[in-house]
């Protein structure tokens, strides 16, 4: 899950996948502004054929979390 | 508008030796702040926010730009610590933006018109702002490049944002159910950017 994670990422930021961690801050890490992030949000629901709450999307920090969060919500 | 004024600067029009003043008058949190961007134009963009911001609330309260006092919420808002103004800021591409109102708060969002993945629609926007932004008779491309299709995709989003800042829940709020409304903002189209300020109610 972490390199189809890192995919989708490095379709928004110019990175060696590489250097995503689970540890990896979404935000900060990847300076990714809000339009960006919603983008990226529909990305990982498309790919991992998931639907999560705006409030939920929106409150992810890091890599793990939304790993965590696509898990959730496959379940 | 309510009494909202709405400001501008472009980063290019602002000199090294403006910025590097700029930045020493910030607070230590939006220091850090700036220092965590990674790319010279984040940074160049929050130290402008900052700048005008300090510079039209100077205006307004007569207080020096290197004494106003800021205190953010739990959600990152802003507001005046010795000072009564509402006031929002925004930045995009080469542009920062700064709305204030005396009376009522306000949310201001700025975006740079660009190609955006369409697949964002279904997630962010009700059925009436797809067709807005596609035309009734449109098929869905893969991305919004034609320029009338992504500048009516920025009114919505640029809405949306506006809103949510304007009622201070940030972008965690829910996007769909925020709909757009012609009637309820101010636009401004310039530059190939979209600007949209929100004027809420005391």
């Amino acid at each position: 899950m972490l390199d189809k994670m890192r995919n989708i990422i490095c379709e928004f930021v110019d990175m060696d996948p590489k250097d995503i961690t689970l540890e990896t801050n979404i935000r900060k890490d990847l300076g990714l502004n809000s339009l960006e992030l919603v983008n990226l949000a529909v990305d990982i629901e498309e790919e991992f054929d998931v639907e999560i709450p705006d409030k939920e999307a929106m409150g992810l920090e890091t890599v793990a979390d939304a790993i965590k969060i696509i898990e959730k919500y496959m379940d | 508008m309510n009494g909202t004024e709405i400001y501008k600067i472009n980063i290019n029009e602002i000199s090294c030796r403006q910025f590097r003043a700029a930045y020493f008058l910030m607070s230590e949190e939006r220091k850090k702040k700036c220092d965590s961007f990674k790319t010279e134009q984040d940074k160049k963009l929050c130290i402008a926010a900052d700048m005008l911001l300090r510079r039209v609330l100077s205006e307004k309260t007569g207080v020096k730009p290197e004494l106003q006092i800021f205190a953010s919420d739990e959600r990152g808002k802003l507001s005046l610590v010795n000072g009564k103004y509402n006031f929002n800021i925004s930045h995009s591409g080469n542009y920062a933006v700064v709305a204030v109102n005396k009376q009522l708060p306000v949310g201001i969002d700025i975006e740079q018109i660009r190609p955006v993945k369409a697949n964002i629609l279904r997630r962010i926007c009700a059925k009436e702002e797809i067709l807005y932004v596609l035309g009734e008779n449109a098929y869905c491309p893969d991305i919004l490049e034609d320029c009338r299709t992504s500048e009516r995709f920025f009114k919505i989003w640029t809405y949306k944002e506006a809103y949510l800042k304007c009622t201070g829940e940030g972008i965690c709020g829910e996007l769909k159910r925020i709909v757009f409304n012609e009637n309820k903002c101010h636009i401004e189209m310039f530059d190939g950017y979209c600007l949209n300020v929100i004027t809420g109610e005391k």
